[in-house]
């Protein structure tokens, strides 16, 4: 008998090489059965019903956004970093027009920050020494998502 | 930076900023790849170790960069472009991480100028990372500064991926963001 599966012309190598190996490892007597699409399944024959597993039918509700600030939508084009074969990053801009919803409030909350007010219903989410952050949301893969928006600079007053 | 901040000034240090982030990230793989090939037990487990099918991922999961689902990008001209609300038309999207009263706080794992002290398993995986870092990039970049914060939102994409490859609770990894480097 050839040692090569491919060889096996009617399988009979390939199932009991594969029987062997399952009763191996389980210890018990276990059939083989080769199906249409060539896979190869496994069954005792003695085996327990399974158990049915009962599950909650009840479906939390998706929080898309974590607050409400009033949005204003923008059209963006995305910029990507590659890297090279040694490692130095490249930038790629892309065609494609994406959106981005950009909360309109976020001055009336630095006012509030300054003032040390509550801000946290705002679309202000924090400052640095050379960023702001302001909140706004993305479409990512169909679904939207928080992100925080670091925007350098201040406006006009 | 002020109002009179030019365009290109912004556009630059948002560029740089981004770009620090993507090395950060790859770096970051690279480390992982690295351990991975060379069998190294990296400290910095989860909590939630029990949840994991395989431990493999749990061990190079501890902390990552919010880089995968950042945008940096510029706003394109349009009707609305004459009442713009923000000051700059360039932008750096990063994931929002809870910042709210209740959620938790920044830790902070190397300085700017100081390594620190390493004194938990967390921090020495972050600090085994900078050496690693230091040391792929032939002594060229020396990421420091690192901080991150364990809460991340459940419904950023990023914590649904990580969420994916196990039951995962929301404080199992680290999220470091706004690193800087010494070149």
């Amino acid at each position: 008998m050839s040692k090569f599966p491919d060889d096996d012309a009617d399988g009979s190598y390939t199932k009991k090489r594969k029987q062997s190996f399952a009763s191996r490892s389980t210890g018990k007597n276990i059939s083989s059965r080769q199906t249409r699409q060539g896979t190869l399944t496994l069954s005792t024959p003695n085996s327990p019903p399974r158990k049915k597993v009962l599950r909650s039918a009840f479906l939390a509700p998706t929080v898309k956004r974590s607050r409400n600030p009033p949005m204003i939508e923008y059209s963006f084009s995305r910029t990507s970093v590659k890297f090279d074969d040694k490692g130095r990053a490249k930038f790629v801009v892309s065609d494609n027009v994406e959106h981005i919803s950009i909360a309109s409030d976020w001055l009336e909350g630095e006012g509030l920050f300054k003032s040390k007010q509550p801000y946290d219903k705002t679309g202000f989410i924090g400052e640095g020494f050379t960023k702001r952050g302001i909140y706004v949301s993305v479409e990512l893969y169909h679904r939207y998502e928080i992100l925080a928006d670091f925007l350098i600079g201040s406006v006009q007053q | 930076m002020d109002e009179v901040t030019e365009e290109s000034e912004v556009k630059a240090n948002l560029q740089a900023e981004y770009k620090l982030l993507a090395y950060c990230d790859k770096f970051k793989k690279e480390f992982d790849a690295f351990a991975d090939a060379e069998n190294v037990d990296i400290p910095g487990l989860y909590p939630a170790l029990s949840y994991f099918h395989s431990t493999k991922y749990m061990l190079f999961l501890a902390f990552y960069f919010n880089y995968e689902d950042s945008i940096l990008g510029v706003l394109n001209p349009s009707v609305l472009s004459n009442s713009r609300i923000v000051p700059h038309k360039h932008f750096l999207a990063t994931p929002l991480l809870p910042c709210g009263p209740f959620d938790g706080e920044v830790r902070k794992f190397t300085g700017n100028d100081e390594i620190g002290e390493a004194n938990d398993d967390l921090t020495q995986a972050i600090h085994a990372f900078v050496h690693f870092s230091l040391s792929y990039s032939s002594n060229y970049m020396l990421f420091c500064d690192l901080q991150g914060s364990s809460f991340f939102s459940c419904e950023s994409l990023t914590a649904h991926k990580y969420m994916s490859l196990g039951k995962m609770d929301k404080n199992g990894t680290y999220c470091l963001f706004d690193p800087q480097c010494h070149t």
